[in-house]
């Protein structure tokens, strides 16, 4: 009995923060890939991108869950994905504030974000059957995680590629300026994904020999 | 015939040249990679198809009286996000309706075909580059049927993948964005720059 209470107890209280542990939405879940392979191209750019998912995603998923499920599925994906494109009018103005220029070198990425996968994943698997304050709390996550994937893409190809950090040029001789294309960021993410999954094995190996133990 | 020729031209271009997942990649997600049999790959592309193309059939005037407002940008994911919601709300009524075999098949894939980033972004790509309405239709089939391509392509690859011996690490989604990856590079190779988003 105590073995099967303490997985229980891990589970619930990790399934709550699993955005930010061992279920990564880029990395893992393969949810918004596409601003994750093409913009982070620079620091800049990362960090840019991280706050408009953050204003877009997070009030939507406190919608979501305040909607329920009152009404039919196919017409609570459209709602969500029009609360979304309400809450990026907010998220652009920031972004300007931010980063000025970024509007211009995201492109056609940064309206995307309103269609992410993780805002509408997460708000039909979890927002609408949960109260708004754990709706939130994993939005956060699932936006820590995202955020701290582009960030670590970010610095690596634009010390790499432009020899810059935050367009801070460090004066490095040696530059590839072909990891600021988009193959190299389908590498990098895959290598990356690779190291998030040898992570997760690694955990569950040490959970079941905790376990393992707690029985002998 | 002027525009039968742009529109066949831009098809064929958005098809090979400018493919949504190798170039832009765009529709890299989670629903490529699932994707587990050509037929279900097959439908999927073919939904994906059918909603780009009508989706930019109402994008393309709602943006000409969306570009005279001042605050375009802000309210561009608005006015098309509710343009796809439109067509997926017709389509899902029209198919549950008069179509219910075909509907079972198809209920599950279509949000998720409709909610992809390759629909948005090749209607945002084609306006933001300010195509008339024939290149636009043709950027949107093109789009659709270049996808279908590249999801048929990386589903055999996965299969090739599974059956051989890959470290524990790198099984499932690194080694398909590796290979997504090598494919990138052959098509950066044939166009030799990077391409306007």
């Amino acid at each position: 009995m105590g073995m099967l209470s303490y997985l229980k107890k891990n589970r619930n209280k990790m399934r709550l923060i699993e955005g930010m542990s061992y279920r990564n939405p880029i990395l893992i879940c393969g949810f918004a890939l596409a601003p994750a392979i093409m913009i982070t191209t620079s620091l800049k750019n990362s960090v840019a991108m991280t706050l408009a998912f953050l204003v877009v995603t997070l009030p939507t998923l406190v919608a979501a869950s305040l909607i329920k499920s009152r009404l039919p599925q196919w017409l609570r994906t459209v709602l969500y994905a029009l609360i979304a494109s309400v809450f990026y009018i907010p998220a652009l103005a920031l972004v300007r504030q931010v980063h000025p220029l970024g509007v211009d070198l995201m492109g056609i990425y940064l309206p995307l974000v309103v269609i992410n996968s993780v805002v509408l994943s997460r708000a039909e698997r979890f927002a609408r059957r949960n109260q708004p304050q754990w709706a939130l709390i994993d939005g956060l996550c699932y936006t820590v995680g995202f955020g701290f994937v582009l960030c670590v893409l970010g610095v690596l190809r634009e010390l790499i590629g432009a020899g810059s950090i935050w367009g801070v040029s460090l004066g490095l001789d040696q530059r590839t300026p072909a990891v600021l294309l988009p193959f190299a960021g389908f590498m990098l993410v895959a290598f990356l994904a690779a190291g998030a999954q040898f992570f997760n094995h690694l955990l569950r190996k040490r959970i079941y020999h905790r376990q393992s133990e707690e029985v002998k | 015939m002027d525009a039968v020729t742009q529109f066949f031209l831009m098809a064929l271009v958005a098809v090979f040249t400018e493919n949504a997942i190798f170039t832009r990649a765009l529709g890299a997600s989670r629903a490529l990679i699932e994707l587990r049999s050509s037929r279900s790959t097959v439908l999927f592309g073919a939904v994906l198809t059918a909603i780009t193309f009508l989706s930019s059939l109402l994008c393309y005037p709602a943006n000409i009286f969306l570009r005279k407002l001042p605050y375009y940008l802000y309210l561009e994911p608005l006015v098309f996000v509710f343009c796809i919601g439109a067509v997926y709300a017709v389509i899902h009524l029209l198919m549950s309706r008069f179509l219910p075999k075909a509907y079972k098949r198809v209920s599950k894939m279509l949000p998720m075909a409709t909610f992809n980033s390759a629909l948005l972004g090749a209607i945002l790509v084609a306006l933001h580059q300010s195509f008339d309405l024939p290149k636009t239709l043709g950027f949107g089939l093109g789009t659709g049927i270049g996808f279908t391509f590249a999801a048929l392509l990386i589903c055999e690859g996965q299969k090739r993948m599974e059956l051989s011996r890959l470290p524990r690490s790198f099984r499932g989604l690194p080694a398909t964005l590796l290979f997504i990856g090598i494919l990138s590079l052959a098509f950066y190779g044939l166009i030799g720059h990077q391409l306007p988003s």
